[in-house]
């Protein structure tokens, strides 16, 4: 989805991020399965987030020509930390702990894909 | 939402259901889970959110193409890559920079304690629409 220049800051040089949106409007399907193929329609939800990543672990180059990839670039592995709460008809259903996180997976780059990938 | 969490080879689609080439972009482009109970899996999801892309492609002028993805589940194929297994743009034709997260925790649902999984990402940047005009734009994957 299209997002508001200033809830995204990307400073691939430094290796940090952020992503921040506060009380965002979006259809709840309830499960990934009807996420995925809507086999139901889904209801209302409602979803705050801050998203945040810093802690540069290890820095590399990429070029892919895959047909199916296509992408090149510069990326920072970093680790990451998430604050979320969702609300579904008004009730809050789900608030995110601060503790116990673990970063399965975190990058911040700069990258070109398709017709800007050379060659 | 992470795909992570999707016991892909165990998933089977309803008998007579219609899949064709679906594109992740137009289906989900803005997904989030939270998954309920360790390694529940499919099951247990507490909260899943989408923002289906047809209606946004169709009517919004600079629509971005999606990139070509990487993941099929049940003869459908998604417009996306796994966290970590390729490019983590959603947007193809693109130029610009990305973050992305794979994040788990655990968090407070509205009766009891719950874990989640969250594939997020953010891409901000020069892209080419589909019309083949050159935008600039953020986007989040949710």
């Amino acid at each position: 989805m299209r997002i508001p220049s200033g809830a995204a800051h990307i400073d691939p040089g430094a290796g940090k991020a952020s992503f921040h949106m506060e009380d965002l409007a979006i259809p709840d399907y309830g499960s990934i399965p009807n996420g995925l193929f809507h086999f139901a329609p889904p209801i209302p939800g409602r979803v705050s987030f801050d998203i945040e990543w810093s802690g540069v672990t290890s820095r590399n180059k990429v070029r892919n020509p895959d047909p199916m990839q296509r992408f090149g670039g510069e990326f920072a592995s970093t680790r990451t930390h998430v604050t979320w709460r969702g609300w579904n008809g008004g009730t809050l259903v789900f608030e995110s702990s601060d503790d116990g996180q673990a970063t399965v997976f975190g990058q911040v780059g700069q990258e070109f894909n398709g017709a800007f990938f050379p060659g | 939402m992470s795909l992570h969490n999707l016991e892909l080879r165990r998933f089977t689609p309803p008998v007579g259901a219609s899949f064709g080439h679906r594109h992740f972009w137009e289906r989900a482009i803005s997904r989030r889970t939270f998954i309920a109970g360790a390694a529940a899996g499919v099951g247990g999801t507490a909260l899943l959110a989408g923002l289906p892309m047809t209606a946004m492609a169709k009517t919004t002028s600079g629509a971005p193409r999606p990139v070509p993805g990487s993941i099929d589940v049940a003869g459908s194929h998604f417009h996306i890559n796994l966290p970590g297994a390729g490019d983590q743009s959603t947007v193809f034709d693109f130029n610009g920079f990305v973050a992305a997260t794979d994040t788990a925790g655990v968090g407070k649902g509205e009766f009891g304690d719950l874990t989640f999984d969250a594939d997020m990402r953010i891409m901000e940047g020069e892209y080419i629409d589909l019309a083949g005009r050159h935008q600039h734009a953020a986007f989040g994957f949710i």
